[in-house]
């Protein structure tokens, strides 16, 4: 089994808590887990199990294979060495998940705000199948502009399934896509999700 | 009040007054939530300033005295002719009027109006320099500028004992025995010091701003009617706002507006790209050993900046504040004039950008002569005073 994973994502403002961003980090409830049991019954998981979280609301998700695209934003090499860590995620986190896998994650500092550097914590749930993620690829599109950020952000471990990505910038207010590539030896799964940063 | 300021403060009245005689006879222009979220962005004014970490002596009065001695003084260029004043004249907006700045030689680009440096990111048109002092020497060394060298500077400094005396106490240690580069470094944060102090007061539109932020229609009304068309186009169908962001008017990074990047024949402004390969290979950048922040925090961006195609014939975006009063216009000074800055957006030829970023947000706005006249009016609204260290 396989602790993983990593990255980070949003759901748009409007999903994630009916309101906004700024809405979301400065008092909403969390969007996924929180106040449906979804969080806590993973927390309550036994380590070594696979949590079969489900989010009520999921990002879209994309398995690439070998053939990994083109864009790598962030890049890091970690091997896992756990087969997997329940997924303990704290409060504030927000969780991303597709059928094949799940994310949570926050922001640091929140709430965003445009031209602001900012850190991603992230916490690994769930990848597919069982061999582990050895890479983490990060990146934001502004699909309406055709352009992604200025800056490549950095990667590191922060233990068994967590990781934080520090030098994320956002230059403009609008609609941001994030990908979250999860890369294992033979695949690689993308968890994408949309969000609008308002001015 | 230096001349710009009077000046400044002279047009901001007349705008004043102007609106004051139209008091009345016009309703607040009509804002969808969107754009009186992009106005509101625009402020408030001034925004809060805080020192710059990597420079230890930002906010030093000793350091900001010495800076302002050092920024006209001509020993800092080889035939001790020139100064930062050259281009940088206080009477003119800290610009010096030129499509392209003359120092040594002629040079690519137009002298950057002078004020609210410690809001930017990058400095430079390309943004070859991560700090204001790492900015500050550049010109100092560049033989088409001023031409000087690290030991020429420190050689003519240490002769002056008064300046020697200075930097002994802001630096702690000796100006004749410091090495050339340090000495180099120290003089250019002290002019940091000195240029971090110039900056802009609050304008007419700063006052429409905050009377929206309040609802006070009766105050927005004091705001002429073209200004608050121009307004609600800049930020909504113009989508001028999207890199014209926030309260200092740019999101501080870089944009390709489709302006032509020929210095000359036959040879390229590469603009951004140039600039990140400078950066990078600067020994004065911020994660270099000169940097004074001993977090590091101030380098985040430049440990970040991801080189990129589209980063070819891109330039900073620059502030709009004071935009008025410091033509001519873009990175080589090419437009003349507001008009003609707008015209440019008007007509832009997507031909000539180079990525799908600018292919997709800077478009051909074909504006009429109302439009561009009321973009114009808005424009003219964003001058205020200059304030300078005494």
């Amino acid at each position: 089994m396989t602790a993983t994973v990593m990255e980070l994502a949003r759901r748009p403002l409007t999903d994630l808590c009916g309101a906004d961003l700024l809405a979301y980090h400065t008092g909403c409830p969390p969007p996924c887990g929180e106040g449906s049991g979804v969080g806590v019954a993973a927390n309550r998981r036994p380590r070594g199990s696979t949590p079969p979280l489900t989010s009520p609301r999921q990002g879209e998700g994309e398995r690439t294979g070998r053939a990994v695209g083109a864009i790598v934003t962030f890049s890091v090499a970690i091997l896992a060495t756990h087969a997997a860590a329940a997924c303990t995620v704290p409060e504030g986190f927000a969780r991303l998940s597709t059928p094949e896998a799940e994310i949570a994650y926050r922001w640091e500092p929140g709430p965003l705000k445009v031209g602001q550097f900012f850190a991603v914590e992230v916490i690994a749930c769930r990848a597919p199948g069982a061999g582990a993620v050895r890479e983490i690829v990060l990146d934001a599109q502004m699909p309406a502009h055709g352009h992604g950020m200025n800056y490549r952000p950095t990667v590191t471990s922060a233990g068994p399934g967590r990781f934080r990505a520090a030098g994320l910038m956002l230059h403009m207010a609008g609609t941001w896509r994030l990908t979250f590539d999860l890369i294992q030896a033979d695949k690689r799964t993308r968890l994408t999700q949309e969000m609008t940063l308002r001015p | 009040m230096r001349a710009p300021t009077a000046i400044a403060a002279v047009f901001a009245l007349a705008v004043v007054g102007g609106a004051a005689l139209v008091t009345g006879s016009h309703s607040p222009a009509s804002f969808s939530d969107a754009e009186r979220a992009a106005i509101l962005a625009h402020g408030p004014w001034p925004p809060p300033i805080a020192h710059d970490p990597s420079n230890r002596v930002s906010g030093n009065p000793a350091a900001i005295a010495l800076g302002k001695q050092l920024f006209s003084d001509a020993r800092l260029s080889k035939d001790a002719r020139r100064s930062c004043t050259t281009c940088h004249d206080p009477d003119r907006f800290f610009a010096d009027g030129r499509d392209r700045s003359v120092g040594l030689a002629r040079v690519d680009r137009n002298a950057i109006a002078l004020a609210n440096l410690r809001l930017n990111r990058w400095f430079g048109w390309a943004g070859a320099a991560d700090s204001l002092w790492g900015q500050s020497l550049r010109p100092i060394l560049d033989e088409k500028e001023l031409g000087a060298t690290a030991e020429l500077v420190r050689e003519r400094l240490a002769a002056d004992a008064a300046v020697s005396a200075d930097y002994a106490r802001l630096f702690g240690s000796a100006l004749a025995s410091d090495a050339p580069d340090l000495a180099l470094v120290n003089v250019a944060k002290a002019l940091a010091a000195y240029q971090e102090t110039i900056v802009t007061g609050r304008t007419v539109f700063d006052d429409f701003r905050d009377a929206l932020a309040r609802d006070d229609r009766e105050a927005m009304r004091r705001y002429p009617a073209a200004a608050q068309r121009g307004l609600k186009f800049f930020v909504g169908q113009g989508r001028c706002s999207a890199c014209h962001f926030g309260a200092n008017f740019t999101n501080g990074e870089f944009d390709d507006v489709g302006v032509p990047y020929f210095a000359e024949r036959a040879r390229v402004d590469q603009g951004r790209h140039a600039g990140i390969a400078a950066l990078r290979a600067s020994p004065f950048n911020l994660l270099g050993r000169y940097n004074d922040d001993p977090g590091r925090t101030s380098a985040e961006p430049t440990r970040h900046v991801e080189p990129q195609h589209r980063n070819w014939g891109e330039f900073r975006v620059p502030s709009l504040r004071n935009v008025a009063n410091t033509a001519p216009y873009m990175h080589n000074g090419s437009l003349a004039t507001l008009e003609a800055v707008v015209r440019h957006y008007s007509e832009v030829d997507i031909e000539r950008l180079h990525g799908d970023d600018g292919a997709r947000l800077v478009r051909p706005l074909r504006l009429s002569a109302q439009e561009t006249a009321d973009l114009v009016a808005f424009l003219e609204t964003l001058s205020g005073p200059i304030f300078i260290a005494p």
